[in-house]
C-alpha cells in the first residue's frame, strides 16, 4: 500500500509540470491549428480562383479554335474533317459534287395520304362501305426566283373505283410587286371564298368538308385557274386587314349554276384578324362571288359568305389546352331569266338559298382533340330540300405528321331518309410540307 | 360588284392618308425569341425598339404564324431569327405574309443569330424516325453564355450596317456586354465548380450547350427521342441509369409537365430542377443575365438538395 501511494505521488508530481506544460502546448497547438485553418482557407480560395481563371482561358482557346477550325477538338476529329474535305473535293472533281450542289435547288417535296373507311345506314347512300385510299396529295414548293414562289399540288384520287390524277393547285405567287403591300397569285388555286374552301383535306379538323361547302362549292371545295391580288390594307391600328380580289374561270357548275363558257367569276374577300392577347384571337371574313349562270341570257349568280373563327390557346407552360370555334354562312342568289312570248326576256324569281356550319374543336392534350360540328344546308338549285347534320369526332395525332380520326355524323334530311355515318380516317405525310395558314 | 370594288378601294385610300409616319429615329427590330430581344436591347440601347414574336413561356419550336406576327414583321427594319431550324415551321409564312422586302432572307434586314456558333448534335443522317431533330444541329445555343457573345457580335455588326452613324455606340455596347458576360462567367463558374463533371438527366435535348460550358455530363433524356413524350418503358431504363450512375439531378425546362421527372425522382432520390429556359420564362427572368443566373443557381441548389438529403447512394 505504501509503495502504491509512493508511486502515485511520484506520478502526480511528474504529471504536474507535464500538465502545466500541456496547457500551454494545447493553447499553442490551437493557435497553430487556427493559423493552419486560415492558411488552408486562403489556399482553397486561391485554388478556386486559379481554377476559374484556367477554365476561362480554356474557354477562350476553345472559342478561337471553334471560330477558325469548327467543332473539331482532337486529332481524331481533325482527321475525320480532313477526310471529309478530301471526299468533298473528290466529289466535286468527279461531277458527283456538281449534281449534289444542284440537288440543293430541288423543291420541297411531300406526299400526304388519306385513307378512310366510311359507312352509312342510308339506303343508296354514297358511302363506300369499304376502305378507300381517298387521296394522295403530292406537294412541290420552292422559290422560283427572288420575286416569286411556285407551288404545285397534285391529287391522286380514287373516284368510284377509278384512279384520277388532277392538278389540284399550281400557281406562282409574286411576293414582291411594284405596289407596296400587294402580292399576286397566278395559276390554278382554291379561291379565297370563306375559310374552309381554302383548306386542304389533311388540314381539316373533320373527316369531311362541311355540307354547305360540299353542296355549293364541291365535295372538297373547288379550285380554278385565274389570277388573284391580295393587298394588306395599312391602318393606324396595325390590324391585319387583307383585301383579296380574284378573277377565275367560270367552269364549275356547282358554284355558279352552270357555266356560260368563257366568262369569269369575280370574287372579293376581306379578312380581318384581331389578337386580344397571346391566348385569344378572332378572324372575321366576308366574301362575295359574282358570275353568269346558265339560267338564261345575262342571268348571274351572286354568292356571299361570312366567316368567323375564334381561337384560344392556354398560355400555361406545359399545357396543350385550346379551343377553336369556326363558323361560316353562305348565301346564294341565282337569277333566272326566261324568254317571254314576245321574245323579250323576263326575269323569273331569283332562286335564293343558303347554308352554314359551326364547329367547336377542343385540344385536350398535345395529341388528342375532339370536335362537334353543326351543319345546315339547302341546295343551290333548289332551296326546298334542307338537311341538318350533327357531327362529333375524336382525333389522335401520333405526331405532327400523322393522325387517326373517328367521326360520327347524323343527318336529318327534309326530303329523304335520315342518315347515320361513321368515318374512320388515317392521314399521314412524308417530306417537308409548308405550314398551314393560321 | 364594280361598286363594291370601288368602295373598298376608296376605303383603302382613306386609310393610307392617316397612316402615321414611320419613326425614323429608332430601328424597329423583331426577334423570334425573348433571349434575342434581351441581347438586341443590350447592343442597340436607345437606338432600337425591339419586340419578340415568341414569349418566354412558349415552346419556340411550335409558334403559329399568326397574321398579327406578320403585321409586326411588316414594320421591321431587322428580323432576327435564332437559327438552326428553330423557326422552320413558321418563319417562311411570316416573312411572306409581312410583305416587307427589307427583311427577306439574304437581305441586310434579315439576320440568323447562329452565324459563327459551333453547333452541337449535328446529325450524320436525318430521318423522322429519329424524332424531332434539327438537321443543322441543336438549336438551344443561347444557353451557353459564350455563344451569347457571338450572337451579340452578329447583332452589333448588322445594326451597324443598317445604322452606320450609330456603329460606334453599338460597338461600345457590345464591349460592355462582353465584359459583363466575362464578369458573370466568373461567378457562374464559381457557383457550379463543386459540381464539375457531375452527371445529370434532362427532359428534352435542350441543355447540351449549358452542360458543355459548365462541365456537366448529360447521360440521358426522359424523352426516348426528341419531341416524343416519356414512355413507361423508357422511364424504367432511365431509373436504372440514375441509380447505377448515382445521378443526383434531373433538369428540365418549365415548358413541360414535371410528372415524368418526379416519377423518376421518387424512385431514385434524385432532385428535380425545373427552370425557365428563356428570358420571360418566369416573370422574374427579365433579361439574359438573370436567365443564366437563375439556371445556374437552380442547378446548384438541386445538387445541394440532393447532397443534403443524403440520397446520393440511390439505393
Amino acid at each position: 500500500m505504501k509503495s502504491f501511494l509512493s508511486v502515485l505521488c511520484i506520478l502526480c508530481l511528474w504529471a504536474a509540470p507535464v500538465r502545466a506544460a500541456g496547457d500551454g502546448d494545447i493553447r499553442e497547438l490551437k493557435e497553430q491549428m487556427q493559423l493552419m485553418r486560415e492558411q488552408f482557407d486562403d489556399m482553397q480560395a486561391s485554388y478556386e480562383q486559379k481554377m476559374v481563371e484556367m477554365q476561362e482561358r480554356i474557354d477562350e482557346l476553345e472559342n478561337k479554335q471553334a471560330a477558325s477550325a469548327g467543332p473539331a477538338k482532337d486529332e481524331e476529329q481533325v482527321q475525320q474533317l480532313q477526310d471529309r474535305v478530301a471526299s468533298l473535293e473528290q466529289n466535286q472533281n468527279s461531277n458527283q459534287g456538281l449534281a449534289g450542289a444542284l440537288n440543293r435547288f430541288n423543291p420541297s417535296i411531300s406526299v400526304i395520304g388519306d385513307l378512310t373507311y366510311h359507312t352509312t345506314d342510308q339506303e343508296g347512300g354514297e358511302a363506300d362501305n369499304e376502305f378507300n385510299f381517298r387521296e394522295a396529295e403530292l406537294a412541290f414548293s420552292a422559290n422560283v426566283d427572288t420575286y416569286a414562289r411556285g407551288d404545285f399540288f397534285v391529287a391522286i384520287e380514287n373516284e368510284d373505283g377509278a384512279t384520277e390524277v388532277a392538278l389540284e393547285e399550281g400557281y406562282l405567287t409574286l411576293l414582291e410587286t411594284p405596289v407596296e403591300n400587294l402580292q399576286g397569285k397566278f395559276g390554278k388555286f382554291r379561291p379565297a371564298f370563306g375559310k374552309a374552301n381554302r383548306m386542304h383535306l389533311h388540314s381539316l379538323a373533320w373527316a369531311d368538308y362541311p355540307k354547305v361547302v360540299q353542296n355549293y362549292l364541291g365535295e372538297e371545295g373547288f379550285s380554278e385557274a385565274g389570277a388573284s391580288a391580295s393587298y394588306l390594307i395599312p391602318n393606324p391600328w396595325d390590324v391585319y386587314s387583307e383585301l383579296t380580289l380574284e378573277g377565275f374561270n367560270n367552269n364549275d357548275a356547282a358554284v355558279m349554276g352552270g357555266a356560260s363558257g368563257g366568262d369569269a367569276v369575280y370574287l372579293a374577300h376581306l379578312k380581318e384578324f384581331f389578337e386580344f392577347s397571346e391566348a385569344l384571337t378572332l378572324e372575321v371574313g366576308g366574301s362575295q362571288m359574282y358570275g353568269e349562270n346558265n339560267e338564261g341570257e345575262g342571268a348571274v349568280t351572286r354568292v356571299s359568305g361570312a366567316d368567323v373563327t375564334w381561337k384560344w390557346k392556354s398560355q400555361t407552360p406545359g399545357s396543350s389546352h385550346g379551343w377553336a370555334w369556326q363558323s361560316e354562312a353562305l348565301f346564294s342568289k341565282r337569277e333566272q331569266i326566261e324568254d317571254g312570248e314576245d321574245g323579250a326576256s323576263l326575269t323569273a324569281d331569283d332562286l335564293d338559298s343558303w347554308g352554314m356550319y359551326s364547329s367547336l374543336e377542343h385540344s385536350l392534350t398535345q395529341r388528342w382533340s375532339a370536335f362537334g360540328r353543326y351543319d345546315f344546308s339547302q341546295m343551290p338549285a333548289d332551296s326546298d330540300p334542307e338537311s341538318r347534320g350533327y357531327s362529333t369526332g375524336l382525333t389522335f395525332a401520333q405526331s405532327e405528321y400523322a393522325f387517326w380520326r373517328v367521326q360520327f355524323t347524323h343527318t336529318d334530311h327534309e326530303t329523304a331518309e335520315d342518315a347515320n355515318e361513321v368515318w374512320l380516317q388515317l392521314n399521314f405525310g412524308i417530306g417537308p410540307h409548308r405550314a398551314h395558314t393560321y | 360588284m364594280k361598286k363594291l370594288f370601288l368602295i373598298l378601294a376608296a376605303c383603302s385610300g382613306m386609310f393610307l392618308g392617316i397612316i402615321p409616319a414611320h419613326a425614323a429615329s429608332k430601328l424597329k427590330v423583331i426577334t423570334t425569341t425573348m433571349d434575342l430581344k434581351s441581347i438586341a436591347e443590350s447592343i442597340g440601347g436607345d437606338k432600337v425598339d425591339v419586340e419578340s414574336l415568341g414569349q418566354g413561356n412558349q415552346n419556340y419550336h411550335f409558334l403559329a404564324a399568326k397574321p398579327s406576327y406578320m403585321m409586326k414583321a411588316k414594320r421591321a427594319d431587322l428580323f432576327i431569327r435564332s437559327g438552326l431550324e428553330l423557326e422552320v415551321g413558321y418563319e417562311p409564312l411570316i416573312l411572306e405574309g409581312a410583305r416587307n422586302p427589307n427583311i427577306q432572307i439574304g437581305r441586310p434586314g434579315h439576320l440568323d443569330a447562329s452565324i459563327g456558333i459551333a453547333a452541337l448534335d449535328v446529325p450524320q443522317e436525318v430521318d423522322r424516325s429519329m424524332g424531332d431533330i434539327h438537321p443543322s444541329g441543336n438549336p438551344h445555343h443561347w444557353l451557353d453564355p459564350l455563344n451569347a457573345k457571338i450572337i451579340a457580335a452578329n447583332i452589333a455588326e448588322r445594326l451597324s450596317v443598317l445604322s452606320p452613324q450609330d456603329a460606334a455606340g453599338f460597338q461600345n455596347n457590345l464591349n460592355r456586354f462582353d465584359e459583363q458576360i466575362d464578369r458573370k462567367m466568373k461567378d457562374w463558374r464559381k457557383t457550379l465548380l463543386p459540381y464539375q463533371g457531375e452527371r445529370i438527366v434532362t427532359y428534352h435535348k435542350s441543355w447540351e450547350y449549358f452542360a458543355r460550358r459548365f462541365d456537366l455530363e448529360i447521360v440521358d433524356e426522359l424523352e426516348p427521342k426528341p419531341g416524343i413524350p416519356p414512355s413507361p418503358g423508357h422511364l424504367k431504363d432511365v431509373i436504372a441509369e440514375v441509380k447505377d450512375q448515382k445521378i443526383k439531378v434531373i433538369l428540365q425546362e418549365n415548358l413541360y409537365k414535371d410528372d415524368a421527372a418526379r416519377y423518376v425522382a421518387s424512385a431514385t432520390g434524385a432532385a428535380v430542377v425545373v427552370s425557365p429556359i428563356s428570358v420571360g420564362g418566369t416573370k422574374a427572368v427579365n433579361d439574359y443575365f438573370v436567365l443564366i443566373d437563375t439556371i445556374v443557381h437552380a442547378v446548384a441548389d438541386g445538387f445541394q438538395k440532393a447532397d443534403g438529403a443524403g440520397k446520393g447512394s440511390n439505393t
